[in-house]
């Protein structure tokens, strides 16, 4: 059994591996961004005494859950064109991950939150502080640097879900990979290639955003 | 849209049969290895961990479409050269298998790893071997530690099976793709299946809490 | 005869089917040093907190400064105020806790001045002002800057009383601030309180610190299950001990 491993065939096609896999970043920084703001609204309407509130959040983080990202992504790309919200691949991918962003972000903001001690907040009362100030200059300062880890854990796993996008034909990585692998039936230069990057990277990002989480520990 | 629904249940039948299939298959053969493989991880010695842990590093620092695509066409070449053909369906359920026991083993580590080693020290003092240390005080201590987040793993296999749409195993999504090509309606047919994943996933996680219950002291 | 600071009527307050003050009168005028004593349970926490109105009361009236707070009638019921006038009758009264509730993630200065700032629109500069005199004269002018994980336990609290003071409330509430520190730490922090007195600040203090109670206040109330018991100097109180619930109470405490 010879296989004739080609490295000509990587270095041919290792530019658009790169791109793929700065787009699957891109894709993944802002999905997280939009995710970050429905997660605080959520978390804020989770947490409310409002039961309408309430139920909304949580129906929202459930059912964005439990349903597979690909069939979310399908239901995005080609189920709303029918009522008539048509989005071209990259944004209907990006617009699919934001809210499956959000849905995880909403438990993670939810658990920050509710961890803060009762008398910090009834402190904040104490010397005047309206809701809306309690929330801004309290809540959510103490509340961001206890998620960071957990976010920016999340980031790496959104990275790896941006994979997904090669099933509606957006240009990431996994889709260059399998491109590849289909036309020129090399398989080993493709995959190997393609795990060898994902590795990378998520151990780049991994070893980056532990040191950034360093210099951000401020001294409390 | 209830009608077609109705007429579609044939095939969707095949679909859920599949998907059931390959779900048990990947949450067994997964729990198995991996809680072997977190034995391994926890106890062993540098030399026996390291292909383990480079096995679970390596699957777990790739997207699981990735494991998913390398083992279909690597290993179906492979097999293919020695004469094996081996069905999108057996790839599917050993790519998933792969992925599962790679989550359950670091699981199953951590839970080991997180029992203070007094407590093998103490049933060393009441003359007990390591096997039997293992089985009636690590491993029941650990069960406890496991379970919530290998429910949450049982949850991402049943969403992972999605995934082998994408390898043409004729599981509930790709039949949704054949029902949209015949009669259009995209929106109806994958919110349907959507929906019936959501249902599954949700008896998952309610069974869940009650074999927490069962089994916490 | 000057108007009392405080004036409580009649309160009563329930948590569901339990009674947990019944009409509790009580009157404080301006530098007045009162302390509450009792056993736990007995409500006195509880009363604080409805003052500071960070509780509900069911029954009976509280009037700060000559303004009934909390409370008002609207078309003939017993309705409270709203979430806005409730804020603006709270700054009225400042109070310290047992547990502090510093901000974590604000310095000392920070967390003595957010109020200044933002709920009684102080200018950053001048609020800076007052929040380090009052720092510095709770001892701490050194650690302005320092985060509360790094005091102690003690610098913590002598922080959250200049936090409550700055806002220049009528009175003072203490609620059993050194029942959660170390017996090294709490001189420093009765002696900010004593220093208070002496400087005329109009205070309420529930306490276990029967000598200090005994020392600095000028009247001295024992709750018991919910009701004032006895009211009175600290001579008639501590020394005299007319009650014999009070006097089993005081034992305790080797008095």
């Amino acid at each position: 059994m010879i296989y004739y491993f080609s490295f000509r065939v990587i270095q041919n096609n290792i530019g658009d591996m790169i791109n793929g896999l700065g787009l699957g970043l891109f894709i993944a920084v802002i999905s997280l961004f939009f995710g970050i703001i429905l997660g605080l609204i959520a978390a804020f309407a989770a947490v409310s005494s409002n039961r309408a509130l309430n139920n909304i959040a949580t129906w929202y983080t459930a059912f964005f859950r439990n349903t597979p990202l690909l069939v979310l992504i399908y239901i995005a790309y080609f189920g709303l064109p029918e009522v008539g919200i048509m989005m071209e691949r990259n944004a209907s991918f990006i617009f699919t991950l934001s809210f499956y962003a959000g849905a995880y972000m909403t438990e993670v903001f939810r658990a920050g939150l509710q961890a803060i001690p009762k008398g910090i907040i009834e402190a904040g009362q104490t010397i005047g502080l309206n809701r809306f100030h309690i929330c801004w200059n309290i809540q959510l300062p103490i509340m961001f640097r206890y998620v960071l880890p957990s976010m920016s854990n999340y980031l790496i796993s959104l990275f790896k879900d941006t994979s997904l996008a090669a099933s509606i034909t957006v240009p990431e990585l996994t889709y260059f990979a399998r491109k590849l692998n289909v036309e020129t039936f090399r398989v080993f230069e493709a995959w190997l290639t393609a795990a060898f990057l994902y590795i990378v990277t998520c151990y780049l990002m991994a070893y980056l955003l532990r040191k950034l989480e360093r210099k951000l520990r401020i001294e409390w | 849209m209830f009608r077609s629904l109705y007429n579609a249940r044939i095939i969707l039948r095949i679909g859920a049969m599949n998907t059931i299939t390959v779900t048990f298959f990947a949450i067994i053969i997964g729990t198995t290895l991996g809680i072997l493989f977190g034995f391994i991880l926890c106890y062993g010695n540098k030399y026996i961990k390291f292909p383990f842990r480079l096995y679970v590093d390596i699957i777990r620092g790739i997207p699981g479409l990735v494991t998913i695509f390398s083992i279909y066409y690597i290993l179906g070449f492979l097999l293919s050269r020695v004469g094996i053909n081996l069905t999108n369906l057996e790839s599917g359920i050993i790519a998933l298998s792969a992925f599962s026991t790679a989550q359950v083993a670091e699981i199953t580590r951590g839970a080991l790893q997180s029992i203070p080693k007094s407590q093998i020290e103490a049933g060393k003092t009441i003359g007990l071997h390591f096997d039997k240390i293992f089985v009636f005080i690590l491993f029941p201590q650990a069960i406890v530690q496991i379970i919530p987040p290998w429910i949450n793993t049982a949850t991402e296999m049943t969403k992972g099976s999605t995934l082998l749409s994408l390898i043409g195993v004729s599981e509930l999504l790709l039949n949704a793709h054949q029902l949209v090509a015949t009669n259009g309606r995209a929106l109806m047919y994958y919110m349907f299946i959507g929906l019936i994943f959501f249902l599954i996933n949700t008896l998952i996680q309610f069974l869940g809490k009650l074999l927490e219950k069962k089994v916490s002291f | 005869m000057t108007d009392p600071v405080l004036k409580i009527n009649n309160l009563k307050k329930w948590y569901g089917n339990n009674k947990v003050f019944e009409d509790v009168c009580l009157e404080v005028y301006p530098k007045d040093v009162v302390s509450i004593i009792g056993s736990s349970g007995s409500g006195k926490t509880t009363l604080l907190r409805c003052i500071i109105l960070l509780e509900e009361f069911q029954g009976g009236s509280i009037i700060l400064d000559g303004n009934e707070v909390g409370y008002h009638i609207v078309n003939g019921k017993r309705k409270r105020y709203s979430e806005k006038v409730i804020s603006s009758q709270r700054i009225l009264t400042g109070i310290v806790f047992q547990s502090f509730n510093l901000f974590p993630h604000l310095t000392a200065l920070k967390n003595v001045v957010l109020g200044l700032i933002k709920a009684k629109h102080i200018d950053k500069l001048e609020a800076e002002k007052i929040g380090i005199k009052w720092l510095e004269r709770v001892g701490l002018g050194e650690k302005l800057h320092s985060y509360p994980s790094k005091l102690s336990g003690g610098e913590q609290q002598r922080v959250a009383i200049a936090r409550a003071i700055a806002m220049n409330p009528k009175i003072i509430l203490f609620d059993e601030v050194t029942s959660a520190l170390d017996p090294e730490l709490i001189g420093e922090v009765l002696n900010v309180i004593k220093q208070l007195a002496k400087d005329g600040a109009t205070m309420l203090i529930v306490t276990h610190e029967m000598s200090f109670a005994y020392e600095v206040c000028n009247k001295v109330i024992f709750m018991d299950a919910g009701r004032i018991a006895a009211v009175g100097t600290p001579d008639e109180i501590f020394i005299e001990k007319k009650l014999p619930r009070l006097k089993e109470f005081l034992t305790t405490f080797n008095v």
